[in-house]
């Protein structure tokens, strides 16, 4: 049986500083009418490359495909003249790239730049293709499609943007979609409804998928059949069920243990790949995952790479080793065993009563100027009358859409906005209107962890003097040695070699540089510490290591976080307590347990809905419940509750009065006047 | 869009108010007495303080500024000590010679500049590139002077295909006035036009490894295409706020050329009138060239505007 698209060997090498980055190293697959097919891997393992080099799309210099087969309908891809692969590039296989917010031209208007792929593959006129693509946006889900045609890039929010991106690659009716990452940019929520809106394409049009992600939970969700890419190799592919069911890779298997999921029992401890991914610089014929593999024998050093061979069926894996699915199972209870002492202390851990920081009706106002004389016409009220408490010791996970206002109250609490109103008492002092003079000594017991370990740390400043640069700033060592002694100390509280102290940010790989902002953040001995999204610039398998780090960290060293972050699952798996807002305000607060078993706010329950579990056999019994729309601009906030244009629940009632935050049992506080109603408030 | 030019007219004449602040104080900090400078060393007491009052320059320092500036609003830029004439009138019989030359040169700078960029930019690391990069740089190192005397040696002196000197109206005489322009043109544009592009060339090269870049090529469309209905658009932007510098270098260089080359234009006439000591002179072309760049920035300014419809469409 021919496939609708197959690649044999396909080899794609970039020349970097004359050596040779094997980024393909004979990768072979294939995707059949109406499927959807996922590619799985972390950056770098060649799975973006694999998919760009079939439509030639890499960049070539430094790129080259120097081997194997792309056959697509029968004809090999690498060998159409420029003419023809362009009929098919756009034609017949349509691409999503990641990024919605550069993946489309700012200067010309949305409508132009579908029209214009229209026209060129089906070689209709203006008109008749202008029709056809407002049909298209409206297909994606553009509210006012005719109106809407003629606007630019940036009138549009990420979500729709990328709404749009899918409009442009389908126009032409392709045969395959390629989704490059295509809703890792975007929220949850929206994540949720494009890949629904993708799922129901291929359900109507028989066009086939290729998924190309990192996120397990995606894959669970949507694709029938996975690929498992490791090092410009693919290491394991099957069906869905048969990965997640009896993983048989090394690689997989780990992949699986590293990362939380929305239905883990809490004491789950996250066991990390150790290492990094291989340079695949000049890479030698040996198992790329070696390094890090838990299964490896001495036998696997001397073999050449393991090929990939059936385990059963269509199941493929490429190791030396026969691991069994139970393997997964005795590779937790060992580690679980070592970690479990600690465990324990984590989950038992007594928390004092008292609260190191207490905020109390914050309020945060930007002024909206109009005119000429840039006149205050209005307030954006980015964070609006919030209230909440972290106990000593806690930590506190803060979660919702992007635009509701999370990174507002982190700087507001840390004074790089000033507060338009309210108190932010820490350790008993009111800092929210505290002179900056007298701020500066309480500053070193707060810190900061940033997202993007990449450029949050000086590129031209050494390790060394990165991590004591808080050091100096707060006088908080006396003599040389002393200083040299601290740092020394901090690299190795964070696992680094002290050794490695003069070494400049970019030798370091993302893991290690993460690490790095830990250290630099726990140099002044902070008491609290402030994680903004501290995990989700790294890939899977070293978010499980940064994760551990603050968990012993945080053991060790008695500290409090909040924890800010969209990945609820990372959230669910780190946190005692859980606000949830938005629009600016908090719609429900209480403890892990209480929040994701039995969460009460419509908001909080379409969130979690749309997480996707990495398990296909718990995907199956859950119900897609979607929420609808986007957040809104905090320019224009609904009257009464902020959630009522996207919430099922909503009544004319909800329109009337702004629902307060209200306590329905002890520590669990909801904003919905419903909910408030059904149980009895 | 109304709002955001209204905004940057006033800020215009914010800007030009503060010129003539500063033009007008030229007079007072310069050494010397107008008045003595108009009548020569022989005049008497009297007939200096005659002339003080009539020029006015017994009043306070307040009372001239605002009766400058007011005369200037109606045209009026005072009376030349050395030619005894109307500055406005000779500021007009000068001016349009400049802006000759200077528009010629911009064009030609621009119709040059930017395609040899984008063609550097598309031919990246080739030979072609090389090029087109060495001759940037020289033409950023090179005086417009030294340019200009090196053109005269060559061409006029050497192989005699261009008059060596002097001006004609394009109304006069067509043919004589372009080989006359021909040289002063090109001098005072290799410098700009070098920067241009230099300027395309880097701005091409980043929008073509942006993101939209890569998507219209993925939907199939011809290099050419994504060239110029894609990555030109863009690219363009940063190559306008070059025309606003470039305006300001193009008219300074004046200076120098019109001297070379013998063009009775205001960059001349600033040079002579200095010699002449004749400040009413300075004073009334300096605000000229003032107002005339404010302007093209204005111009450039609200010009983003169409280029760019981020700054267009809030």
């Amino acid at each position: 049986m021919s496939h609708l698209l197959e690649v044999k060997n396909l080899q794609t090498h970039f020349t970097v500083d004359r050596n040779v980055v094997k980024a393909v190293d004979g990768v072979s697959y294939y995707v059949d009418e109406g499927e959807v097919v996922a590619v799985v891997g972390e950056s770098g393992s060649g799975k973006s490359v694999t998919q760009y080099s079939g439509i030639q799309l890499i960049p070539t210099p430094p790129g080259k495909i120097v081997g194997g087969e792309v056959l697509f309908n029968g004809k090999n891809l690498l060998q159409l003249s420029g003419e023809e692969l362009r009929q098919v590039r756009g034609g017949e296989i349509g691409v999503v790239f990641q990024e919605p917010m550069t993946s489309l031209n700012p200067v010309l208007t949305i409508g132009y730049q579908i029209i214009e792929t229209i026209i060129l593959h089906l070689k209709i006129n203006k008109k008749d293709a202008r029709k056809h693509a407002i049909e298209l946006l409206k297909s994606v889900g553009i509210p006012d499609a005719e109106e809407r045609i003629d606007y630019y890039p940036h009138q549009f929010s990420g979500g729709m943007r990328q709404r749009v991106c899918i409009a442009m690659a389908r126009a032409c009716n392709p045969k395959i979609l390629i989704a490059d990452e295509a809703t890792t940019a975007l929220d949850v929520t929206t994540q949720a409804q494009i890949l629904e809106m993708l799922k129901d394409i291929v359900k109507e049009t028989k066009t086939s998928i290729v998924l190309v992600t990192h996120n397990l939970g995606i894959v669970a969700r949507y694709a029938d059949r996975i690929y498992v890419m490791y090092a410009g190799e693919i290491v394991e592919s099957g069906t869905t069920k048969e990965i997640f069911s009896s993983p048989k890779h090394p690689y997989t298997i780990s992949l699986l243990n590293a990362i939380p999921r929305l239905d883990d029992p809490k004491g789950r401890q996250l066991i990390p790949i150790d290492g990094i991914p291989p340079s695949l610089i000049n890479k030698r014929d040996i198992c790329a995952f070696l390094p890090r593999c838990l299964h490896r024998t001495a036998a696997c050093s001397f073999k050449p790479a393991p090929k990939l061979e059936s385990v059963g069926g269509n199941h493929y894996t490429a190791c030396h080793e026969d691991i069994k699915a139970e393997a997964i199972l005795e590779v937790a209870a060992a580690r679980a065993a070592v970690e479990n002492s600690s465990t324990e202390i984590f989950h038992h851990r007594q928390l004092d009563n008292e609260n190191l920081l207490e905020v109390k009706n914050l309020k945060m106002y930007f002024p909206v100027t109009k005119g000429i004389m840039k006149r205050k016409v209005a307030d954006v009220k980015a964070v609006d009358d919030v209230s909440f408490f972290i106990k000593k010791g806690e930590t506190l996970g803060l979660v919702g859409e992007s635009g509701c206002g999370k990174t507002t109250i982190i700087r507001s609490i840390l004074r790089m906005y000033e507060p338009t109103s309210g108190e932010v008492i820490f350790d008993g002092q009111n800092i929210a209107k505290m002179p900056k003079s007298k701020l500066r000594p309480i500053r070193k017991n707060i810190s900061l962890v940033f997202q993007d370990p990449f450029s949050s740390l000086d590129p031209r400043q050494s390790a060394g003097s990165i991590v004591g640069e808080p050091l100096i700033i707060h006088q908080l060592t006396k003599t040389k040695q002393e200083y040299e002694n601290r740092v020394n100390e901090l690299f190795e509280l964070v696992g680094l070699n002290p050794a490695w102290k003069n070494r400049v940010p970019h030798e370091f790989s993302g893991g290690q540089r993460q690490r790095i902002g830990i250290a630099r953040a726990l140099a002044s001995n902070p008491s609290f510490i402030v994680c903004d999204e501290a995990i989700s610039a790294l890939d899977v398998s070293i978010q499980a290591q940064i994760i551990n780090l603050l968990e012993d960290l945080q053991k060790k060293l008695g500290l409090t976080y909040l924890f800010v972050a969209h990945d609820l699952s990372v959230v669910r798996h780190i946190s005692d307590r859980v606000v949830v807002m938005y629009l600016g305000k908090i719609v429900e607060v209480a403890d892990w347990k209480s929040l994701y078993e039995n969460p009460l706010h419509p908001y909080t329950k379409g969130l979690l809905a749309a997480v996707p579990i990495p398990d296909p056999f718990v995907e199956e019994t859950r119900d897609h419940v979607m929420l609808e729309g986007e957040i809104p601009s905090v320019m224009n906030r609904p009257n009464g509750c902020a959630f009522i244009n996207r919430c099922p629940m909503a009544t004319k009632e909800c329109s009337e009065v702004e629902p307060p935050l209200v306590e329905t049992e002890e520590g669990h506080s909801v904003a919905c006047i419903k909910v408030g109603k059904e149980v009895g408030l | 869009m109304i709002a955001f030019i209204i905004r940057r007219l006033l800020q215009t004449v914010i800007v030009l108010f503060m010129v003539s602040l500063i033009v007008f104080s030229i007079l007072q900090v310069l050494p010397g007495d107008p008045a003595r400078t108009l009548l020569g060393p022989e005049a008497s007491p009297e007939q200096v303080e005659q002339i003080r009052e009539e020029l006015g320059l017994n009043r306070s320092l307040p009372v001239q500024y605002f009766t400058w500036v007011g005369n200037a609003i109606k045209g009026d830029l005072g009376k030349s000590i050395a030619f005894r004439e109307d500055v406005t009138g000779i500021i007009g019989e000068h001016l349009p010679k400049t802006i000759y030359i200077s528009i010629l040169s911009m064009v030609l700078a621009i119709i040059i500049g930017v395609p040899a960029g984008i063609i550097a930019a598309i031919k990246r690391g080739g030979k072609i590139d090389s090029l087109i990069s060495v001759i940037a740089n020289f033409g950023m190192a090179v005086p417009a002077f030294w340019l200009a005397v090196l053109c005269i040696y060559l061409f006029s002196l050497k192989l005699g295909w261009f008059p060596v000197q002097g001006y004609t109206s394009p109304f006069e005489d067509f043919w004589l006035s372009t080989q006359q322009v021909i040289m002063p043109v090109i001098c005072l544009a290799f410098a700009a036009l070098a920067s241009f592009a230099r300027q395309t060339r880097s701005a091409m090269l980043e929008v073509i490894m942006q993101d939209f870049t890569r998507t219209a090529r993925s939907k199939g469309l011809k290099e050419g295409t994504i060239i110029i209905k894609h990555t030109l658009k863009n690219a363009i932007i940063p190559v306008i706020t070059l025309v606003g510098l470039q305006v300001r270098n193009i008219v300074g260089s004046t200076i120098f050329i019109e001297q070379v080359f013998n063009i009775p234009g205001m960059g001349r006439l600033v040079v002579q009138s200095i010699f002449n000591q004749d400040f009413v002179v300075v004073q009334g072309c300096v605000l000229v060239i003032a107002i005339i760049v404010a302007l093209t920035n204005l111009l450039i300014d609200i010009s983003y505007g169409y280029a760019d419809p981020r700054i267009r469409i809030k």
